[in-house]
């Protein structure tokens, strides 16, 4: 993820350059490459937070590949459901808002992407006390009001208990509010898209708006494309916490809701296993990147 | 069969009466007898109304005193006053009643006043119960409060920071004389009383407290004059025109109730104002909100004459909602247009100049000494809240005479033709809506406004669903959830409109006595100083002491993860004792998450001591080494010789003990007195008991509550091991490598833990027990701590109606006894390691966990903050001392017997775990119990494992290389008695 920005080619003397790369780079330094190395080098020690590390060689990563049980019954596979779902749907719905939001008045489209956007500003927390109302497990939950109401069940349903519907409500409830930044770029994106090209479009004989989309909206915004793409796995993937926040506790019923990221949090200072939940997250740093390989495979500029 | 449902739908109409309204049956044992139950239904209101159409009258001139020496007693002794010594009043101990014979010259309806000191030194008020000759005559005289006197202290403590600290209250013991009143506040006027022509006995019952009685009188109603004959009868007075008294709002001089308290307000035009430190400045609007609550000011004023009165007040918690009060100069109330002075919603404060039909209202004010008195006023809701609750009884009522139709089972694919059943069921429903839409109207109209507030939405949304329910009549069965079950029925809704109506916030920064000619100070600040105080308030927090963490050389450092209001008043304790006793200098400081802890650790940058830590916590820290075992230090034994063995038992790791208790969770059965016994079941001892009542409470569409019901998806060893512990099961196995559910009395515990809800259809995810037990659906489950503090403050409508008992345990007989183990760990305090002043920290502790200083600490909590500030010391000896309710304490006392907490391990969190998932896939996966366990220990054991490898304690080859030492009551009290 730390390739995601291209740099603008130097030209110029270094002095001036490097002047003016320092404060990126200090703070990149200091925010990225510091903690990153931190954990990688954290991932081969047992560290507990209280006493100093100690150096223990790749026992964290072996233990991870042949012992975690919950971690390759449960956490990889939820992982994985629930990125390759809430990943490219969100993307693809990302996309298909930004551009019906582009077909409106300019007036209309402002309010509406506010409103659009506006979960993702949401505390976590604020969403899942929301959502937890929505899905609570007594007769006063509003959706088994709802369903009791409409006499389509008989008893209130555990949604949030019940190992069988936690993981599908965090699908749910993450992509209501994964219209974010990459949204607002791709709908930038849509925007920019110079109209000249649809005017010549149609002279050349184009005939609706699917391939109006297809043949000059992606072409044409592939940067905000790509952008949009890495954000939402980047999200995607850090975005764990909801299934602590709706079910009220990690590990969540049966690890039912966990993922990668709960998974560390758990180790590491629920456990105080601070090696081994760095152990994770280099795993998860590379799964995060392998992504966004893809992302790039697909969306990258090949000309460039 | 008729007599059968007869007293069926009268005893469910008759819960949900008690359970909503104002009225209060007593419940005590010797008065528990058919008179009290047949008047249920007997307000104030309507007996008033009979009497009068029965002729009697209220202005019947009359007054008449009985003095103490005419009183007829059993037990109860003459004293001498212990005030004024002049005279002989009755001192009335016991729980005896009291007869008061009186000759009344013509029948009537008198008002009766009792001359009355309390005797009381805990917070909680006097109240009695009155009946005439021999009968209670309504709902109201079964509990009359009669409140106690108190004042706070008048020199204002500052922190080292230079905030001020709450100061804390004291009760006056003096004699007053008040006329007996409704609790609640709903009548203006005092309650009258019939009497007969001739001989009248009125009879005291005692409910709670000590108290001296003077003379009781009984007199004609006495009218308040109106505001016109007031005018005349001052004409000849001066108006004031320039003079100007200006009062704080926190300058209370007395109040009628501990709860009442100052506060700060941090708003530029509060005066006094500060821009860093937190001045106490205004009346918290917080505390003075109930009706009935009293506050009392002391003005000097300098000349004679009539005066104006403003009171700068902010309302503004209650969205669009009137608040009332009541104005007393000088113990009266002046004249009737002083009572009921409306105050407006404002989002900010305003000056509020008392008036009349847009005039401003005079006051005269003798020079010197005035008390002005404000009241909370509710009366203005009389009607609103008595219709509410008549509503309420009647929706009950049909739900019932519903359910008893159709039974307690639905099926939603049967369709019901009730109305044959209930030919009135379609005007019933259409009553109700059209009372429902009535009580929006005459809310609306008291406001003034028709924007939406918290009640108007309770009742919009009432209306709306009792709308839908009269469209289909017939679908009712179906929809009893829309009716009266759940927190979404229109029984629900009225039921949380109901304590909001009378619930009248305001707060008051200052008062002015002025003339007419004074300009008040505006009551707002403009824009521009709002914004430079902020600016200045945010870059001078930079430099500000209270929040940087630096600590004195020989300073002992404490962590204490509480609210600033503990915090403030044990620094304030140790300031004024522990410091000049050893000459020890404490800093006490906020710690707002635990986990800081950990990071502070690693940093080294830990305090010394850390209070009010969660009772896992210090387990985890021990066994990596980061916390001082406490039985090094010599007097270890004596100091937790004051504690609950079974409190220790997760706060050991090997021969160590790593924290010392500071509160206890409590386990109750918590149990509605009313309900039970009129549905005659009898407050289950065992599980087999509950078992067997669960038919019973079923049919009528209640339930039993277990912790295990709880919304949080992880069933913790709180919910989960007391029933293990019960059974005599066991955690561990005993070389303490592997989990042991598999133990025969453990599978038994895990097989009923989940047959309760399997077999028995207990429910099994429950919103909030203590609302549910409020509206009587769950009249009996087990409840915590918590649950005890809120139902004692803020369930007002069920006071007196439940009680608490021993947890139900399981009955052994081989020994021959219930256990009833729970689990009841709250905080503890720790030591750190690496800190210099050990020895220090150990005295301080030693000296902050002291029977003297807890008891103390306890009572500081109540009168400095008010009742809601319950301490539960996990000292034995102090919580016995502490002024709580007796019977209760005894209770509770005899449960922290059972005192069982979950002994750790490492890599217990993984049995823990395990526990609620072999439950989880039981309950919800229908998995076989066996099965589930054989999985979960596979699980649990391969954690153990691995902690145990990580620990030490066997190699990579499952060798044992030393001993773990599972902790269990007996070593804990070896070492108790050890070092005796």
């Amino acid at each position: 993820m730390n390739k995601a920005i291209p740099l603008p080619k130097i030209k110029r003397s270094d002095r001036e350059a490097i002047i003016f790369l320092l404060p990126y780079f200090l703070a990149f330094m200091l925010f990225i490459t510091i903690p990153v190395v931190m954990g990688i080098l954290l991932s081969v020690t047992y560290f507990n937070l209280l006493q100093p590390p100690r150096f223990i060689g790749f026992s964290n990563y072996i233990y991870l590949f042949t012992s975690d049980d919950a971690f390759m019954r449960s956490v990889i596979p939820n992982t994985l459901q629930f990125v390759v779902i809430v990943g490219p749907v969100g993307y693809m719905l990302g996309f298909l808002l930004a551009w019906m939001l582009a077909q409106l008045p300019s007036k209309l489209r402002t309010v509406l992407a506010l409103v659009i956007f506006s979960p993702s500003m949401t505390a976590g927390v604020t969403m899942a006390v929301m959502w937890r109302v929505i899905f609570s497990g007594d007769e006063g939950g509003y959706l088994n009001a709802v369903l009791l109401n409409m006499a389509l069940i008989e008893q209130p349903v555990q949604w949030l208990q019940n190992p069988n519907f936690l993981l599908t409500i965090m699908i749910i409830v993450t992509l209501w509010g994964s219209m974010g930044i990459g949204f607002l770029a791709m709908l930038a994106g849509v925007l920019n898209v110079n109209q000249e090209l649809y005017e010549a479009a149609y002279v050349d004989g184009m005939k609706n708006k699917v391939q109006e989309i297809f043949y000059i909206t992606i072409p044409s915004m592939k940067p905000q494309m790509l952008f949009g793409a890495v954000m939402s796995l980047v999200a995607t993937f850090n975005a764990g916490a909801i299934g602590v926040q709706l079910s009220g506790q990690n590990p969540t019923p049966q690890n039912a809701g966990q993922l990668i990221v709960t998974h560390i949090e758990d180790y590491g200072f629920i456990r105080y296993d601070m090696g081994y939940a760095a152990a994770i997250a280099v795993i998860l740093l590379l799964m995060v990147y392998l992504f966004s390989r893809v992302a790039f495979k697909l969306f990258g500029d090949r000309d460039a | 069969m008729l007599k059968k449902g007869m007293m069926l739908a009268y005893l469910i109409g008759l819960m949900f009466l008690s359970a909503t309204g104002p009225a209060i049956i007593q419940v005590n044992a010797e008065e528990d007898d058919p008179v009290d139950t047949t008047i249920t239904n007997a307000s104030y209101t309507r007996v008033l109304q009979v009497w009068y159409e029965e002729g009697y009258r209220d202005d019947v001139p009359f007054s008449g005193v009985v003095p103490p020496s005419d009183f007829n007693m059993d037990s109860h002794s003459l004293v001498n006053d212990p005030v004024t010594h002049d005279r002989q009043v009755l001192k009335w101990e016991g729980s005896g009643p009291v007869d008061i014979p009186i000759e009344v010259d013509a029948a009537g309806l008198y008002v009766i006043s009792l001359a009355y000191l309390s005797d009381v030194s805990t917070i909680r008020p006097p109240s009695l119960n009155v009946r005439i000759n021999g009968t209670l005559p309504y709902d109201e005289a079964s509990r009359l409060v009669l409140p106690t006197r108190w004042r706070s202290e008048s020199q204002i403590v500052q922190d080292r920071y230079g905030n001020d600290i709450v100061p804390n209250s004291y009760q006056v013991h003096t004699w007053q004389t008040i006329a007996l009143v409704d609790n609640v506040g709903l009548h203006a006027d005092p309650l009258l009383f019939k009497f007969d022509e001739g001989l009248n006995i009125i009879t005291l019952g005692k409910i709670y407290g000590d108290i001296f009685i003077g003379d009781v009188r009984v007199d004609m109603i006495s009218g308040l004059m109106g505001y016109n004959t007031y005018l005349n009868r001052y004409q000849d007075e001066p108006r004031i025109q320039d003079d100007m008294v200006v009062i704080g709002g926190e300058d209370i001089a007395f109040k009628n109730n501990p709860a009442i308290r100052s506060g700060n307000n941090r708003y530029p035009s509060v005066r006094p104002f500060s821009l860093m430190e937190s001045r106490l400045n205004i009346l918290d609007g917080g505390t003075f909100n109930q009706g009935r609550q009293q506050v009392t000011y002391l003005v000097e004023t300098t000349r004679p004459g009539l005066y104006q009165l403003t009171f700068k007040a902010l309302q503004n918690t209650n969205t669009n909602t009137r608040v009332f009060r009541t104005l007393y100069l000088n113990g009266e109330i002046p004249f009737a247009e002083a009572r009921g002075i409306a105050f407006d919603y404002d989002r900010r404060w305003q000056n509020v100049t008392l008036s009349h039909q847009g005039e401003p209202l005079w006051f005269y004010l003798e020079a010197g000494t005035n008390q002005v008195t404000l009241e909370v006023d509710v009366s203005m809701y009389q009607f609103i809240y008595q219709e509410i609750v008549a509503l309420m009884t009647a929706i009950n009522d049909l739900a019932l005479d519903i359910q008893k139709i159709t039974g307690n089972n639905i099926d939603q694919y049967r369709d019901w033709d009730i109305s044959e059943f209930l030919p009135d069921l379609q005007q019933d429903l259409d009553q109700f809506y059209e009372r429902i839409k009535h009580l929006y109207d005459l809310w609306t109209d008291i406001q003034g406004t028709r924007r939406g507030s918290p009640v108007t939405t309770s009742l919009q949304l009432a209306h709306q669903r009792m709308d839908s329910l009269r469209e289909k009549p017939d679908d009712i069965p179906k929809r009893m959830q829309v009716l009266s079950i759940g927190s979404g029925s229109v029984l629900a809704h009225l039921g949380n409109a109901l304590p909001n109506v009378i619930e009248s916030p305001m707060s008051i920064d200052t008062f002015y006595l002025h003339g007419e000619a004074v300009n008040i100070p505006r009551a707002t600040s403009n824009p521009f100083v709002r914004f430079w105080v902020s600016v200045q308030r945010f870059f001078l927090s930079f430099f500000s002491d209270q929040y940087s963490d630096a600590v004195g050389p020989d300073e002992l450092e404490i962590w204490v993860n509480r609210s600033r209001l503990y915090v403030d008043l044990m620094q304030q304790m140790t300031d004024r004792e522990f410091t000049p006793e050893t000459g020890q200098k404490v800093r006490i400081s906020i710690m707002p998450n635990e986990d800081k802890l950990i990071l502070a650790n690693a940093a080294g940058a830990q305090p010394d001591i850390a209070m009010g830590i969660a009772a896992w916590r210090p387990y985890e820290f021990a066994i990596r080494g980061a916390l001082h075992d406490l039985r090094h230090f010599e007097d270890f034994g004596e100091v937790a010789a004051a504690y609950h063995p079974g409190s220790f038992l997760q706060l050991i790791y090997q021969e160590g003990v790593y924290a010392l208790p500071e509160t206890q969770n409590f386990q109750l059965l918590f149990y509605r007195q009313d309900i039970l016994s009129r549905l005659g079941i009898d407050v289950p001892d065992t599980w087999e008991d509950v078992i067997a009542i669960l038919p019973e409470l079923q049919r009528f569409g209640m339930n039993f509550y277990v912790p295990l019901a709880s919304t949080s998806g992880f069933k913790s060893f709180d919910t989960t091991l007391p029933f293990i512990n019960q059974f005599g099961g066991e955690l561990y196995t005993d070389d303490a490598l592997s989990a042991a559910y598999d133990d025969p009395a453990t599978i038994q515990a895990i097989r009923f833990m989940t047959e309760i809800f399997t077999l028995y259809s207990m429910p099994l995810e429950v919103g909030s027990f203590y609302n549910r037990f409020r509206y009587g659906n769950l009249p009996i489950g087990i409840g915590d701590f918590g649950m005890y503090v809120t139902l004692i403050n803020a369930a007002p409508e069920i006071a007196g109606l439940w009680d608490i008992a021993v947890l139900p345990g399981v009955y052994h007989p081989d020994r021959d006894i219930v256990d009833r183990s729970f689990v009841g760990a709250a905080t503890v305090n720790i030591i750190f390691k690496d800190s210099d002043f050990k020895d220090e920290a150990w005295s301080f502790l030693k000296w902050w966990s002291s029977k003297e200083i807890q008891v103390r600490y306890a009572e500081n909590l109540i009168t400095t903050y008010g009742a809601a500030f319950l301490w539960n010391t996990a000292n034995r000896e102090a919580f016995a001392e502490m002024t709580w309710d007796e019977a209760h304490k005894h209770v509770i006392l005899e449960q922290w017997e059972w005192v069982s907490d979950a002994p750790k391990i490492p890599g217990s969190y993984m049995v823990e775990r395990e526990l609620s998932n072999i439950w989880n896939r039981v309950v919800y996966d229908g998995v076989n119990v066996r099965t589930a366990i054989e999985d979960g220990i596979i699980v649990a054991n391969k954690e153990i494992i691995r902690k145990m490898l990580e620990f030490g304690y066997i190699d990579t080859n499952n060798r044992i290389i030393k001993d773990y030492l599972l902790p269990n009551r007996d070593n804990i009290q070896d070492w108790m008695n050890s070092h005796e």
